[in-house]
């Protein structure tokens, strides 16, 4: 009986379990082996050991892809929690027309990044965009945003955070959740709003903080579209990230078995990475009794 | 005692408005941006000073047949093409993602708990950590320069889409379930006649989803479509954005809001199902 | 455990739900309308004819000129018809679409792939009757065959020359019409200063010359100077030589010029012709480095510029023998191509001496052949064709090093230049860490081949 149960469980999900067996263990497996061989796109693979792994500890350009994607990580998440938690915060407050902002403040997040990273594009252009004539409104000389590698990785960044749409969504489920009563017992006890936010709402809201920081960092670790787009990488490969370099080493320099070696410690590193995000995280999060 | 913002109070409220208006006008203004520009001729489009309003009705028309007619890169055709993928993607997530859901949701058995966690993990594998093993794999089975890359996995569900389904699935009562089991239905039964009429809603917006995220895959036809004739707008954008220098920007504006527009279209009309659907995926099941 | 009530705002109300459901289920029958009826690929419609896809990288003027080459081949038998497509970085999507094994019949690719592909083995040797390597002018040689084998043939052949704005020299007093051209680029130096002005705010407003405009040939400085790369005789990387230095550090001065602020702004500021052309034609800089297609531009956008092209002194050029880049777009069968044969067929036929002069002509490049007909020049569009033939038929004309790891060097390069032209870095330091990992990537390339028993692409006799 029990097994029968547990066959009629797998056959329900049966359809997942293929996929995930042809096109997750088993890319995943082949990557594995793929990465301690020599091995180029029209060639057989030849095992060479950890030779892979080694190059790739003294490759001056994996350090650069390394740094950047850390860098754009360690700003751009922190920025987009904010933001995503202040938007969130702005359109629980009643006032007219709220479906409509919500909308508007969504919208450009069902873009295709593409064509956002196209507009962009356009917007940061130092002759016609649209980026320094507004700067210039307000008396700001706008920079040469794809000239040096610290502005590039600026407009990287900026850009980011015209997609705070689904996180801002899932705060603002959440800000609803929090009980009314606790926050009108703060606001009698003469607590402000700043601290009323600080010590009620976002504890309560702290689970989902975790969950949107993970998923933003999932997604962050894996940047792509937007370089590839915009900047191509430089200057200096300043806004060269490491899925470029794991797309680069792959189709452009025709290195597969070195692609499959920086596409195994990317997804180490972002497998480590998220349990420690879990780990640390489960420690400051504050869950209502008996909600787990 | 009146504390400032906490009752409807003038100048608070004040403030909250104008700072929406000003979020939604920063939101927006690339959209708006690039629908204005490409309703303006190349001239005023590429004047530094051109200003941010829209040509005449001809301009317009003149952008976007230009766009349309080009004749090396042939949007319509594109723009089958990703609707034929996106359909037949759609229609697999949606099928087979009920299904697996069910067996996470509705049947009790054991290790059922351990596969849901290794199923949520896959949401961890980036596309490209598999991009070349996957391409190899493709190669082997001839897949390369078809669309099957493209739509065949989606038969086999998304690790996204199952859990959303799932987290709906739980929510619909399970005495519903035990009449239909009175009446003589098995699994199936119940999820024919009980799981799928009452989860429509849901499906609907995994379908949207779904369709959305294969609109706007650029790396996936990147790697597996070769010919050009299989191109998806995403590589035809930026195929056509890749010739700048004798392609101006607002036939490129224009080429983006074609690839643009039914998304925001189809947001826009589904828009509450649809942030209600993303703020289910946050909450705790 | 989420309680249902959480869901309710998921379904709307009745009215709205059913409107939603039409709507939606009327979207999707349009979708599935245009799926159905909607544009197809073009159908290969073309009898029993076998079909060769063709990819190339053109679009608009010189598509239209390679068409009228496809058009007469297509014309001139009855057994093959070939497809001409228009696609973007063609090198990288080629390379996969090879190894996707879904590879065009006809490729067309610019002569700095070559190595990278043939040693990939991603390429078919060609065989072509009654094309030697003496059919090609000796500099476009070594870019198409390895050895004695023929691995491209060739569209049309380009060298970079500098093109100067004329008003522009009578205006500041440069005397061209008796002193001729700067035969040293000491000569060259001196004259921008005196063709470039500044206005009342300290911003330039027209620039003499500018190494970052286009910025398309960043390997080609020490060439002038008589460096290279990269050594084919011994598979060593050369980037720190003391010739590389010293071009390199001409390079950086070409900014401190200026100055990098003073730069965006000039490059930020409006001009009314949008394009990479857009300084040259809008006459804010009087010289600049292009190909000879810069003379079709000119006539299609700024038929009024007074304009001629010179090769670009330096020292490792002499008057009777110019140094300078040169570049060819090459045609290859790629490895996996459905119609091999009938691809070399195609081939075969483009290098016909007429074939190919008609695309030079149309393209305003020097024709890549040893014989040259009277009307080629007859209805050249290029007035200074002169200037980039020299350069081509000179033994101090350069093309990009014949190296396998080209795609890899290029990107170590690009990253130096960007230190050395915006960073303001010490020159001879910058080439040290790219010459270490260029380096590096010949190593590894050697390891490569020695496992696989592999010849070294260039090593040939």
């Amino acid at each position: 009986m029990k097994r029968f149960r547990t066959l009629t469980g797998l056959a329900w999900i049966s359809p997942w379990l293929l996929g995930f067996a042809c096109f997750t263990m088993l890319p995943l497996a082949m990557g594995l082996w793929y990465s301690f061989t020599d091995w180029t796109l029209l060639e057989p693979a030849i095992p060479i050991g950890m030779d892979n792994y080694e190059r790739l500890l003294g490759d001056e350009v994996v350090h650069i892809a390394t740094w950047n994607t850390l860098l754009y990580l360690v700003i751009s998440i922190p920025l987009l929690t904010i933001a995503s938690i202040a938007m969130a915060v702005l359109l629980s407050k009643p006032a007219r027309f709220q479906a409509f902002w919500r909308v508007a403040v969504f919208a450009p997040s069902v873009l295709p990044l593409v064509a956002l990273a196209t507009i962009f594009k356009l917007m940061y252009d130092a002759e016609l965009g649209a980026m320094n004539k507004g700067l210039s409104f307000v008396g700001i000389d706008g920079p040469n945003w794809f000239g040096t590698e610290a502005w590039a990785m600026t407009a990287i960044i900026l850009m980011n955070l015209w997609v705070v749409g689904p996180a801002m969504v899932i705060y603002l489920a959440a800000l609803r959740d929090v009980p009314r009563d606790l926050n009108e017992a703060a606001s009698l006890d003469g607590v402000s709003w700043w601290g009323r936010l600080v010590n009620v709402t976002l504890p309560m809201i702290s689970p989902v903080i975790l969950f949107n920081v993970i998923i933003g960092f999932i997604n962050a670790a894996q940047v792509f579209v937007v370089p590839y787009i915009m900047t191509a990488g430089g200057p200096n490969r300043g806004t060269y990230f490491w899925s470029m370099y794991v797309y680069d080493a792959a189709f452009k320099y025709g290195d597969m078995g070195y692609a499959s070696t920086l596409g195994v410690v990317q997804f180490a590193a972002i497998l480590l990475l998220t349990l420690g995000l879990l780990l640390v995280g489960r420690r400051y999060v504050y869950y209502r009794g008996g909600m787990t | 005692m009146i504390e400032p913002g906490m009752k409807t109070n003038g100048p608070a409220r004040m403030v909250t408005w104008l700072l929406l208006a000003l979020c939604a006008a920063i939101a927006l203004f690339p959209v708006l941006y690039m629908a204005i520009l490409s309703m303006q001729p190349a001239t005023q489009a590429m004047d530094a000073d051109g200003g941010l309003v829209p040509g005449s009705l001809a301009d317009t028309a003149a952008n976007y047949s230009a766009v349309v007619n080009d004749d090396a890169i042939n949007f319509p055709l594109y723009f089958r093409n990703t609707l034929l993928i996106a359909m037949l993607a759609v229609a697999g997530v949606v099928c087979s993602s009920a299904i697996t859901a069910y067996g996470f949701a509705r049947v009790r058995w054991r290790g059922r708990q351990p596969l849901f966690i290794v199923m949520l993990a896959t949401m961890m594998v980036p596309f490209p950590v598999v991009m070349v093993p996957l391409f190899v794999l493709f190669r082997e089975l001839d897949w390369i320069g078809t669309f099957l890359p493209l739509w065949v996995p989606a038969w086999f569900g998304s690790a996204f889409s199952i859990f959303l389904l799932r987290q709906f699935y739980m929510t619909i009562p399970r005495e519903l379930d035990d009449a239909a089991r009175i009446d003589g239905c098995g699994h199936v039964g119940i999820f024919l006649r009980i799981i799928l009429p009452l989860s429509l809603p849901a499906l609907l917006v995994v379908g949207l989803l779904h369709f959305m995220y294969v609109w706007n895959d650029f790396l996936g036809p990147l790697v597996f479509l070769t010919h050009r004739d299989q191109y998806t707008l995403a590589l035809g954008l930026e195929l056509y954005m890749s010739r700048l220098g004798t392609t101006p920007w607002n036939l490129v504006m224009a080429a983006s809001t074609i690839m643009v527009a039914p998304v925001l279209l189809l947001f826009l009309f589904a828009q509450r199902s649809f942030l209600e659907g993303i703020s289910t995926t946050g909450l705790k099941g | 455990m989420v309680p249902a009530g959480q869901y309710h705002a998921v379904m709307p109300d009745q009215l709205g739900r059913t409107v939603s459901i039409v709507v939606l289920c009327l979207a999707a029958a349009v979708a599935i309308g245009y799926v159905t009826f909607g544009p197809r690929p073009g159908a290969s419609g073309h009898g029993d004819r076998i079909v060769l896809n063709y990819w190339e990288k053109w679009t608009g003027t010189e598509a239209q000129a390679m068409q009228q080459v496809v058009d007469a081949f297509n014309a001139s038998q009855d057994r093959i018809h070939v497809n001409y497509l228009t696609m973007s970085s063609i090198d990288e999507k080629a390379m996969l679409a090879i190894a996707g094994g879904a590879p065009p019949d006809v490729l067309g690719l610019w002569s700095f792939n070559l190595p990278f592909y043939a040693q990939a083995n991603a390429i078919l040797p060609l065989d072509l009757p009654g094309i030697k390597a003496e059919t090609y002018a000796p500099a476009v040689r070594p870019l198409v065959f390895d050895g004695d084998t023929q691995l491209a043939g060739v569209n049309t052949c380009s060298s970079v020359a500098l093109y100067v704005n004329l008003s522009h020299l009578d205006r500041a007093g440069l005397d061209y019409r008796n002193g001729g051209p700067p035969r040293t680029l000491e000569q060259f130096d001196a004259m921008i200063p005196y063709l470039t002005i500044y206005d009342a705010d300290g911003n330039v407003e027209q620039a003499g010359f500018l190494h970052m405009d286009p910025g398309w040939w960043h390997w080609c400085w020490p060439g002038y100077f008589g460096g290279q790369l990269y050594d084919v005789e011994t598979d060593a990387a050369t980037i720190d030589s003391p010739e590389n230095i010293a071009a390199f550090t001409w390079f950086q001065e070409g900014q401190r010029r200026y100055g990098l602020d003073r730069l965006r702004r000039f490059q930020s500021a409006p001009t009314d012709s949008p394009s990479p052309y857009r300084n040259f034609l809008s006459g804010r800089l009087s010289m600049t480095i292009q190909g000879p297609w810069l003379a079709r531009v000119i006539a299609e956008r700024a038929p009024d510029l007074k304009w001629a092209a010179w090769p670009l002194p330096g020292p490792a050029g002499e008057p009777g023998a110019p140094a300078g880049p040169i570049e060819c777009d090459i045609l290859v069968v790629p490895q996996g191509a459905p119609h091999p044969e009938e691809a070399m067929e195609f081939i075969a036929f483009t290098q016909r001496q007429d074939m190919v002069e008609l695309v030079s002509v149309l393209h305003a490049k020097p024709s890549p052949l040893m014989e040259v007909s009277s009307e080629f020049y007859f209805n050249h569009l290029n007035t200074s064709i002169a200037a980039h033939e020299a350069i081509l038929h000179s033994p101090n004309g350069f093309g990009t090093p014949p190296v396998a790891t080209w795609p890899e060097m290029n990107a170590a390069l690009d990253a130096g230049i960007d230190r050395i032209w915006n960073g303001n870095e010490d020159v001879a330091t910058v080439l040290a860490d790219v010459q270490a990992e260029v380096s590096a990537q010949l190593e590894r390339a050697r390891v490569r081949r020695e496992r696989r028993g592999q010849e070294r692409y260039g090593a040939g006799p």
